[in-house]
């Protein structure tokens, strides 16, 4: 049932180059398990909010060349950026990439000669997400594959520019399956924007899977942009370890996309770790959200702060599900997760799902979530300046999203989010 | 510090002594022929009789729920006794019954006599499957309030009965709500007529005494435009080392301006220190908010049982109609307690309040699970949630599991919730000010549940305070 | 006095009842504020004060179920706070608001413009609109990086308060009405905030002050002092009032009356 999606895909030749006897083999396996596995469904309680029939329903295809060049993609590259990694429809692009030099310390490039310079760890990387036996998208991911975006960080190296990981979708009714391994070393510090952009890209299904490995000690900003066309389909499923005293600061924003989901699951397997989550989707039309994250505690010390929001017009629909699971090795952690939902259309819907799981005492967990309006006194208060309604309300919406973007460290992707909310709310003010 | 904690939270089970009386129980297993062995028995007219059919045959198509976060044995349900009833007839005085369950009552602290009864309470004692007396009968006819046990109403009151049984929860609610649909034995029916305010809080005291049976009442409260009523539940069991299985149906209706205040402190018999024994207590509760300006308010007080899960849940149709759930869950030992509450909004400008305080000690595990909907038509809707948690030791889980869904942007849900211990800073605090660890617990404690113990009525008030200090007094190691 | 009783009073509040959620609020209140005066309003908490100021800037909820109010010889009560804002009246609040993402400038920009506009004259663009602003900053004695930081987020107590006052001097209202301005004030935010009105107060505009505590009226000298008690004005007095209150509380008025 519901398999003829992927059906016009195809997993010969996908790879540019010779494979591995390991690879082929799970790949092999994966697409067993594609064919194995049933479709999720709403009957699954982990997605029984988000209907994924509108996928069931295509035809996807695999993506053919693409045909942009230099100046297509300039205006999508982040301003400050030191380092730019380009994938076009899930294959890396030597040509719009900006590397960094070999032996820097810092490996940036595609699967190909991340399988030269770090066999080992792409080879482990691969087979451990690949033992995710029971993930149907995930098992399609790594049947599909084409390449993977690759950082690879020395220990005790630490980047002071940004790196920018573009994915750019060029095809209509393509399925690309972009996969991510980002290893940051020991005493490391870096940030990444990972963005997911379509320039001609329509009615694609994006389906990306990431492993995320902080060694001790290291620090890592991770922004996740995803602002593919409103006809595209964006599903992401990461996992993200974390060693001793180490901390990770994510921040996920999507505006595009027509059903995007995502699984965050968070461990912090070393004590003393920190995790920052914020997040902002801004839906519209019939776009439907769904993010569905996991913070595991499962060592002393660790801290997390999550904060969710997300404004919903149209007949939108936000989903979110936030575990926070404290197990019973994580004395002393400290949780707090908050997710508010700003309702603005009598058809959009929100379903959310926070929820603690504390296995041991010592702990500091709050959660909360709402769902609500714009606040009346605050709407008054505007008035009281001669602000008309309209605009007010307006002005409240962008100062909703700014509390998350204004704080994402980097800004141009501040500026140019600032825009796109702007331009989504009208407000005729902002920083 | 950690010995003393467990010292204070384990205290043995007062109530776990069992009547020897002798008892019509029917053999065990479950097929039509016991439901209408059962049915039979209570001498019910065909209509009765029909309902447990149709239910029957419907649980037969269900599956049994997996997805609360509780662990048990699979029960094998034709291993239970479907019927227990002390063989002694219902008696017209109270003189009449038998001196053994008089004693039973009298040492649970639920006096049957009128005299001796607790200040303005009426009580109906269900023992096992039969409801054996209740009080104040005829006072309460005077104002036209109907309470008695379920089989008499099915007598008496076969319109009224009808016309409310499965209204609020259907035998196709659930897999348990349809056991209990066909094979439920007694329980309590309460009608409250237009525009009275019941002058006495109405009482039901369960108890099961058998150790091979189940327990299934239904309890159905009727209360008509205008009128009011404050009702209690209590329950305890003996100690077996066998699970017995309770799996109770209660429906609430409230008509316009109507105002029903339940109330439970469960008490059953939670199993011992390694989880032997207990009752699994899989209950449907549910409330109609049914006419405008109705409340249906719910407090509970969840001590006991090996496993509790269970939702007393408001759905508000009417108009301007208001939900409560006020909810203390103790967990010790291997207790589970998966529970929390549904708040359904139907109606115009309906308001909910969730306040839920979840304890736990031992190797036990708390989960509040509950639903705040508000529908597409639900405008201005407004709820309000709340769940804390407290640990006592490091053995155990508190668990929170809110579910929100929100169709209409004229709604205003807001939800909290926190996990803490007791610290040593606190007990320290008080041990400065000369106050004792186990004194400082019960303080502490006590602040903790007071947000909840407030809405309980008087009487319930101090007898819930008495058991949440039985589960935690006692000698200080 | 700066009194010009000869004239139209600026607001006329005519027999108001108003009331909140089925809750009878003000009963009846009658007031008349000319040109060029300073009223002060004190009372015991709950007596309906703020209550008042809210009605007068149009706060949806508050149902007028009596009476009126004309501002400037129209009737206001048919007009949105906004309408009413444009007309010249204004609030400040007891509790500001936070609007993060939105700076001060631009909001006080936008608020300005559209009053501008509403006035029939032109908008200021940016650079125009500094330079209005950096007078007021100087009158105000703000250092100027108030303007940079979103409306009154992470404010203290006192900062929230000069921001009020500021908007007062950039909007210059016909009427101000300042709900609690002096609470959580220490001394010297409180003279700072009470200077500030002081200069903002001139022959043509008028000031009701809302407040608690005498206090405040050393700072700004007030030409009426009303005493509120369960939605009404139940003793009209001068400054001498005030000073009585603080000695002796309310309880005498209330028996009194």
């Amino acid at each position: 049932m519901h398999k003829e999606f992927f059906q016009g895909l195809s997993n010969d030749n996908t790879l540019e180059f010779s494979q591995t006897e390991w690879l082929k083999l799970i790949r092999e396996e994966a697409n067993q398990r594609v064919i194995d596995l049933p479709v999720p469904s709403a009957k699954d309680e982990q997605w029984r909010f988000t209907d994924l029939k509108k996928i069931y329903q295509k035809q996807f295809r695999s993506a053919g060349k693409h045909t942009l060049n230099y100046k297509d993609v300039e205006k999508s590259i982040l301003l400050e950026s030191g380092y730019q990694l380009v994938f076009v429809d899930g294959l890396f692009s030597k040509q719009f990439s900006r590397l960094p030099e070999p032996n820097s310390g810092v490996f940036l490039g595609g699967l190909q000669s991340a399988l030269v310079n770090h066999p080992e760890e792409i080879q482990a990387t691969l087979i451990s997400t690949n033992n995710e036996k029971n993930n149907f998208f995930a098992s399609l991911n790594t049947s599909y594959l084409r390449d993977v975006a690759v950082l690879h960080l020395a220990p005790d190296t630490s980047l002071e520019k940004p790196i920018h990981l573009l994915n750019i979708s060029t095809g209509e009714n393509t399925c690309v399956n972009p996969r991510v391994f980002f290893k940051i070393g020991a005493g490391s510090s870096v940030k990444v924007l990972e963005e997911y952009v379509s320039i001609g890209g329509k009615e694609s299904l994006t389906n990306i899977v990431s492993d995320i490995y902080l060694g001790q000690s290291a620090k890592f900003s991770h922004y996740r942009v995803q602002r593919e066309d409103v006809s595209s389909f964006n599903i992401a499923h990461s996992s993200v370890d974390l060693q001793k005293n180490s901390n990770y600061q994510f921040c996920t924003i999507s505006t595009g996309a027509s059903i995007s989901r995502q699984d965050v699951e968070v461990v912090q397997s070393g004590e003393g770790t920190t995790c920052g989550f914020e997040g902002l989707a801004f839906l519209q039309g019939r776009q439907v959200c769904d993010l569905h994250s996991k913070i595991i505690h499962g060592k002393p010390q660790g801290t997390s702060k999550q904060v969710y929001k997300t404004i919903i017009g149209d007949r939108a629909k936000a989903v979110f599900n936030g575990q926070i699971f404290v197990s019973s090795e994580g004395h002393l952690s400290s949780a707090a997760q908050s997710n508010k939902n700003l309702l603005l259309t009598k058809n959009g819907r929100v379903d959310t799902k926070p929820q603690l799981e504390i296995y041991a005492d010592d702990v500091k967990c709050a959660h909360g979530a709402t769902v609500g309006q714009l606040n009346d006194d605050e709407m008054f208060y505007l008035q009281t300046r001669g602000i008309p309604k309209d605009v007010a309300r307006k002005i409240l919406i962008y100062g909703f999203a700014a509390e998350v973007i204004e704080n994402l460290g980097l800004e141009s992707l501040i500026v140019s989010l600032r825009n796109e909310i702007l331009k989504l709310t009208g407000s005729p003010v902002s920083l | 510090m950690e010995t003393k904690l467990e010292a204070i939270v384990n205290q043995p089970y007062k109530h776990g002594f069992k009547t020897n009386i002798e008892s019509d129980v029917v053999a065990k297993g479950l097929n039509e022929e016991v439901i209408r062995l059962i049915s039979s028995k209570k001498n019910e007219p065909d209509w009765m009789l029909d309902f447990r059919i149709r239910a029957f045959r419907h649980w037969l198509t269900l599956k049994e729920p997996t997805w609360p976060n509780v662990k048990y044995p699979k029960i094998d349900f034709q291993d239970i006794s479907y019927y227990s009833a002390p063989k002694t007839k219902k008696k017209k005085s109270m003189d009449e019954v038998d001196p053994e369950l008089l004693r039973t009552f009298e040492k649970l602290g639920i006096p049957m006599n009128e005299r001796a009864a607790l200040a303005g309470v009426a009580v109906d004692v269900v023992f096992d499957s039969v409801s054996v007396t209740t009080t104040f009968k005829e006072k309460l006819a005077k104002v036209g309030i109907i309470f008695c046990s379920f089989s008499e109403a099915v007598k008496d009151h076969p319109e009224i009965v009808k016309k409310y049984l499965g209204s609020v929860v259907s035998y196709a609610d659930n897999f348990y709500a349809a056991l209990n649909s066909a094979v439920f034995s007694d329980g309590s029916f309460c009608y409250i007529p237009k525009g009275v305010s019941c002058p006495m809080d109405l009482s039901t005291y369960f108890r099961i005494n058998t150790e091979e049976s189940g327990q299934f009442e239904r309890t159905l409260i009727i209360a008509e435009e205008n009128s009011k009523v404050s009702y209690l539940e209590g329950c305890t069991a003996p100690q077996f080392d066998t699970n017995q299985l309770h799996a109770a149906v209660v429906e609430l209706v409230a008509m316009d301006n109507a105002d029903i205040k339940y109330s439970t402190v469960q008490n059953w018999y939670a199993g011992d220190e390694n989880g032997k024994g207990g009752i699994y207590n899989f209950v449907t509760k549910r409330g109609l908010c049914k006419g405008v300006n109705s409340k249906i308010s719910w407090t509970q007080v969840e001590t006991g049982s090996a496993i509790t899960w269970k939702y007393p849940s408001c759905v508000l149709l009417g108009d301007n109609s208001v939900g409560e759930f006020y909810s203390v869950a103790l967990t010790n030992h291997q207790q589970q307690a998966d529970t929390g509450t549904k708040m359904i909004h139907l109606g115009k400008n309906t308001r909910s309040k969730i306040i839920s305080k979840g304890i736990s000690a031992g190797y036990s595990n708390n989960s509040y699970r509950g639903l705040v909907k508000v529908g597409k038509n639900a405008m201005d809707a407004r709820n309000f949630s709340q769940c804390d948690s407290m640990l006592i030791g490091n053995k155990n889980s508190a668990n929170t599991f809110p579910y929100i869904q929100v169709e209409n942007d004229s709604a205003t849900v807001e939800h909290e919730a926190s996990t803490s211990k007791i610290g040593e800073d606190q007990l320290f605090y008080f041990a400065s000010r000369g106050i004792d660890t186990e004194e400082a617990v019960s303080m502490i404690i006590n602040g903790f549940v007071s947000d909840v113990f407030i809405h309980l009525p008087m009487e319930f008030a101090v007898e819930a305070t008495k058991l949440l200090g039985l589960k935690l007094e006692g000698s200080v190691g | 006095m700066r009194n010009t009783n000869g004239g139209n009073p600026l607001v006329h509040i005519d027999g108001l009842a108003t009331e909140i959620e089925g809750r009878e609020i003000l009963k009846d209140l009658t007031l008349s504020v000319f040109p060029g005066e300073i009223h002060a309003i004190m009372g015991p908490n709950g007596s309906g004060k703020s209550t008042f100021a809210k009605v007068l800037a149009g706060h949806p909820s508050y149902e007028v179920t009596k009476g009126g109010i004309t501002f400037s010889g129209i009737d206001v009560l048919d007009l949105s706070p906004e309408e009413r804002a444009r007309e010249g009246i204004f609030m400040g609040f007891q509790y500001p608001v936070e609007i993060p993402g939105v700076t001060n400038s631009s909001f006080l920009r936008l608020a300005f413009n559209t009053a501008q506009s509403a006035r029939g004259e032109d908008e200021l663009d940016p650079i125009e609109f500094d330079d209005y602003l950096q007078d007021k900053l100087k009158m105000l004695e703000i250092s100027s990086d108030f303007l940079d930081r979103s409306v009154n987020g992470g404010f203290s107590g006192g900062e929230k308060k000069r921001n009020e006052i500021l908007q007062m001097a950039v909007l210059e209202p016909k009427l101000a009405i300042l709900d609690e301005t002096d609470s959580g004030l220490d001394i010297d935010a409180l003279r700072v905030v009470s200077q500030g009105v002081n200069k903002l107060a001139n022959n043509d505009n008028a000031i009701i002050l809302i407040t608690h505590y005498q206090r405040l009226l050393n700072y700004i000298k007030p030409d009426f002092v009303h005493v509120m008690h369960e939605g009404n004005i139940v003793k009209t007095g001068n400054e001498k009032l005030a000073q009585e209150l603080e000695e002796k509380g309310y309880d005498w008025i209330l028996d009194e009356t």
